[in-house]
C-alpha cells in the first residue's frame, strides 16, 4: 500500500516537473495531494515514507540525484514534514484533530516554500535582494496549500473508510 | 469550501490593510532664501503656485531687512550712519519693537544694533568672508561705535544712544521670516508642514501617522547628519539653534565662529551650541542666539528672562544642560 | 474548515502582508540624486559612483556620488559650508552651495528617522 501511493506521488511529481512554470520556484505541488491523503488516512509517519521516497525516486529517475534541484527539493520536503509532525503532536496533546486537511494543507505548502526559499537563499543566491520573493512565494503557497487539501479533503470523502487494524 | 472562501477573502482585506502604506506623501520643496537653502514639507496637496509665493514673499523679506541695499533696513542705516536719529519705518516698526523687547530680556546679549560688528567679523558676506581675526583695536573701535539697541527710544522715530549704529537683524530676522511663512501656508489652506530655513525650523500640524519630528545636531559629530536628541514637535511649534560648526574659520588651532558678544566683540566662547523650542519663531531665533552667548553658567537665568521653558546648550567642553522641560521632551539624550 | 484552521489561516495572512510590508517598502523606488542649478538641474542615480561637475555664478562645484551618498567634493565658495556639510544619504536629505545656487536632493529608498534637523 504503501508503495501505491508512493508511486502515485512520483508519478504526479515527475509529470509536474516537466510543467512549464509561469515563475521559477512556484509549482502547484499537486503530490502533496498524496502526502496530506495519506496523512488524514494513516497518519504521519506512513506520509512521511511516502514524502522520502517521492524525493529520493523522483530525484533518481529524473537525473537531479544530488544536485542544487535535489537539495531544494530534500529541504522543502523535511520542512514540510517536519510542520506535519508538530501538528500530528498537537493533535495527540489534544486528543482531537485540531487542523483538518485545509490546516495541514497550509501547514505542509508553506513551510516546502520557506524551506526551499531558506537554502536557496543561504546557499545560492545569498543576494538581499531575493527576500522580495519570500511573500510573494508564501502566498501562493498558501494558495496552492488551500487548493491541495480541497483536493485531499475531496479524494478521501470518497474512499472506503480505512480498515480497521 | 465557501467558509475557505469567506476566510481566505478576508484575510486578504486584512493583509492588505496591514502592508498598505498611508497614501498622503510628504512632499518637499527647496528655494534659495535668507542666505541659506529653506525647505518647505508638506503634508497635505500641495497649493499651486505655493512655492512661488513663497519665494515673492521672501524676496520681499530679504529686501527690507537687508542692511544694506534698496531696501527700507538699508536706508534707514544710512540715516543712523550720520545721526542718532531717524524716522521709524512701518513696514519695520514690528520687528524692531520685538527685537528690542528681546534685547532686553536677554540683558543685551542678543543685540542688533552690532552691525559693525558684525560686519567686521565678515560672517554676514561672501565676500568679506575671514580667515584671520579683526586686529583687537578694530574690535575695540566697532564695540565703541555700537549703541545697545535695549537703550534704543521707538517712537515715530528711532533714538539710539550714538551716532554710527548700524542695525543688523540676522540673528532674528530668520524667525521673523519662518513665523511670516507659516501664516502664509495657513492662509493657503495648508495645515501640516515644516518650514525649515537652514536648521531653523517651525512645524505646524502633523504627519498622516505621528508628529513631526525633529533631529538636533550634533556640534562635533562626524557628520552633518549626527544627532543629539530628537523630539516631537506639536502644531506651531518652532525649534531654532545657534552654533559654531557651521560659519566659522580656523586661525591658530582656534576656531572663531559667527556668533559674536557684544559685551566684548570676540565669538562668545562658553558654547558649541544652543536650541530653543518655542511657539514664535522669531522669539526662538533670538533666544536661541542670547542662550548660545550666555553659556551655561547664565543660560537659566536668561532663558528664564526671555520666558523660553524650553532650552538645550551644549557648552565649550561638549557638556549638555538642558531646562527640565526641554529634558522631558527630548528622546536620546545622552 | 477547523476553527485552529481558520485561525492558522489568519496568522499567515498576517505574517505575509507584515513581510510585504517589511521588505518591500521603499526598496522599490530608484533612489535618485536631483541637482538643481540655475543653469539647470537634472537626475542622476544613486547607485553608480560618479563626479558630477556644475557650474554657478562663482564657478564650477563637483557633487561626489559614492556608496549610494553624495555630498559636495569642491566649491568656489569662501565659506565652504556645503562641503563641510559632508555625506548625505536619506531620502529627503538636502545639501546646497548657496552662493553658487546649487542644491541636490535625495529620494527614494530609506526616509531619514526625522522630518527635519535643526542646527
Amino acid at each position: 500500500m504503501l508503495a501505491g501511493y508512493a508511486a502515485l506521488a512520483i508519478v504526479i511529481h515527475i509529470l509536474e516537473a516537466g510543467l512549464p512554470s509561469p515563475v521559477p520556484g512556484i509549482k502547484p505541488g499537486l503530490a502533496n495531494v498524496i502526502t496530506l491523503v495519506v496523512m488524514l488516512r494513516h497518519g504521519w509517519a506512513l506520509a512521511a515514507w511516502v514524502v522520502l521516497l517521492r524525493v529520493l525516486v523522483s530525484a533518481l529517475l529524473l537525473g537531479t540525484f544530488m544536485t542544487p534541484t535535489f537539495l531544494l527539493s530534500a529541504a522543502g520536503a523535511m520542512a514540510s514534514l517536519a510542520g506535519l509532525w508538530a501538528a500530528s503532536a498537537l493533535h495527540r496533546l489534544a486528543g482531537r484533530p485540531l487542523f483538518s486537511a485545509y490546516g495541514l494543507g497550509m501547514i505542509s505548502a508553506c513551510l516546502h516554500i520557506s524551506g526551499q526559499f531558506f537554502v536557496a537563499w543561504r546557499l545560492f543566491v545569498p543576494h538581499p535582494g531575493l527576500l522580495v520573493l519570500l511573500p510573494v512565494l508564501l502566498g501562493a503557497s498558501l494558495l496552492f496549500g488551500l487548493t491541495t487539501a480541497w483536493l485531499a479533503q475531496n479524494i478521501v470523502s470518497r474512499m472506503r473508510p480505512v480498515a480497521a487494524p | 469550501m465557501k467558509q475557505t472562501l469567506i476566510a481566505l477573502a478576508l484575510c486578504a482585506l486584512l493583509a492588505w490593510a496591514v502592508w498598505r502604506q498611508p497614501s498622503v506623501v510628504v512632499q518637499h520643496r527647496e528655494l534659495f532664501a535668507l542666505g541659506t537653502l529653506v525647505q518647505v514639507s508638506i503634508a497635505d496637496p500641495l497649493p499651486p503656485a505655493l512655492m512661488s509665493e513663497i519665494q515673492a514673499e521672501l524676496r520681499a523679506f530679504e529686501r527690507r531687512w537687508s542692511p544694506q541695499g534698496d531696501g527700507e533696513l538699508a536706508r534707514l542705516n544710512q540715516l543712523l550712519a550720520h545721526q542718532a536719529r531717524a524716522p521709524l519705518p512701518e513696514a519695520l516698526r514690528a520687528g524692531i519693537q520685538a527685537a528690542r523687547e528681546a534685547c532686553r530680556l536677554s540683558e543685551g546679549l542678543f543685540d542688533p544694533a552690532m552691525g559693525a560688528l558684525v560686519q567686521l567679523w565678515g560672517f554676514d558676506d561672501e565676500e568679506r568672508y575671514r580667515s584671520a581675526p579683526p586686529p583687537p583695536q578694530d574690535i575695540r573701535q566697532a564695540l565703541d561705535a555700537s549703541p545697545s539697541l535695549c537703550e534704543a527710544e521707538l517712537g515715530e522715530d528711532i533714538v539710539l544712544s550714538a551716532i554710527g549704529a548700524r542695525l543688523d537683524f540676522g540673528a532674528s530676522a530668520k524667525g521673523r521670516a519662518v513665523d511670516d511663512i507659516i501664516e502664509l501656508l495657513r492662509r493657503h489652506g495648508v495645515r501640516n508642514a515644516i518650514v525649515n530655513a537652514g536648521g531653523d525650523l517651525r512645524a505646524i500640524g502633523r504627519r498622516p501617522e505621528r508628529a513631526w519630528r525633529i533631529g538636533i545636531r550634533q556640534p562635533r559629530g562626524a557628520s552633518a547628519q549626527d544627532v543629539l536628541a530628537s523630539l516631537n514637535v506639536a502644531d506651531g511649534e518652532a525649534v531654532f539653534s545657534s552654533g559654531d560648526y557651521e560659519r566659522y574659520f580656523l586661525h591658530e588651532g582656534r576656531r572663531y565662529h559667527h556668533i559674536i558678544d557684544p559685551r566684548d566683540g570676540y565669538p562668545a566662547a562658553g558654547s558649541q551650541s544652543a536650541s530653543v523650542l518655542h511657539g514664535s519663531a522669531e522669539l526662538a531665533d533670538a533666544a536661541a542666539t542670547a542662550l548660545f552667548v550666555a553659556g551655561p553658567d547664565e543660560a537659566g537665568r536668561i532663558m528664564q528672562g526671555m520666558g523660553v521653558s524650553h532650552w538645550l546648550l551644549v557648552d565649550a567642553q561638549g557638556g549638555i544642560h538642558a531646562s527640565p522641560a526641554m529634558r522631558q521632551r527630548l528622546e536620546g539624550l545622552p | 474548515m477547523t476553527r485552529a484552521d481558520s485561525l492558522l489561516l489568519l496568522l499567515l495572512c498576517l505574517l505575509i502582508g507584515g513581510l510585504f510590508r517589511a521588505v518591500w517598502s521603499g526598496g522599490d523606488e530608484a533612489r535618485q540624486l536631483q541637482l538643481h542649478a540655475e543653469t539647470g538641474g537634472r537626475d542622476w542615480p544613486l547607485t553608480a559612483d560618479r563626479l558630477i561637475e556644475v557650474d554657478g555664478p562663482l564657478g564650477r562645484s563637483v557633487v561626489e556620488i559614492r556608496d549610494g551618498a553624495a555630498r559636495f567634493l569642491s566649491s568656489p565658495c569662501r565659506q565652504q559650508i556645503c562641503v563641510r556639510s559632508g555625506w548625505h544619504r536619506h531620502a529627503g536629505a538636502v545639501a546646497a552651495c548657496v552662493p553658487n545656487r546649487i542644491s541636490f536632493k535625495l529620494s527614494g529608498g530609506a526616509a531619514s528617522d526625522y522630518d527635519g534637523l535643526s542646527y
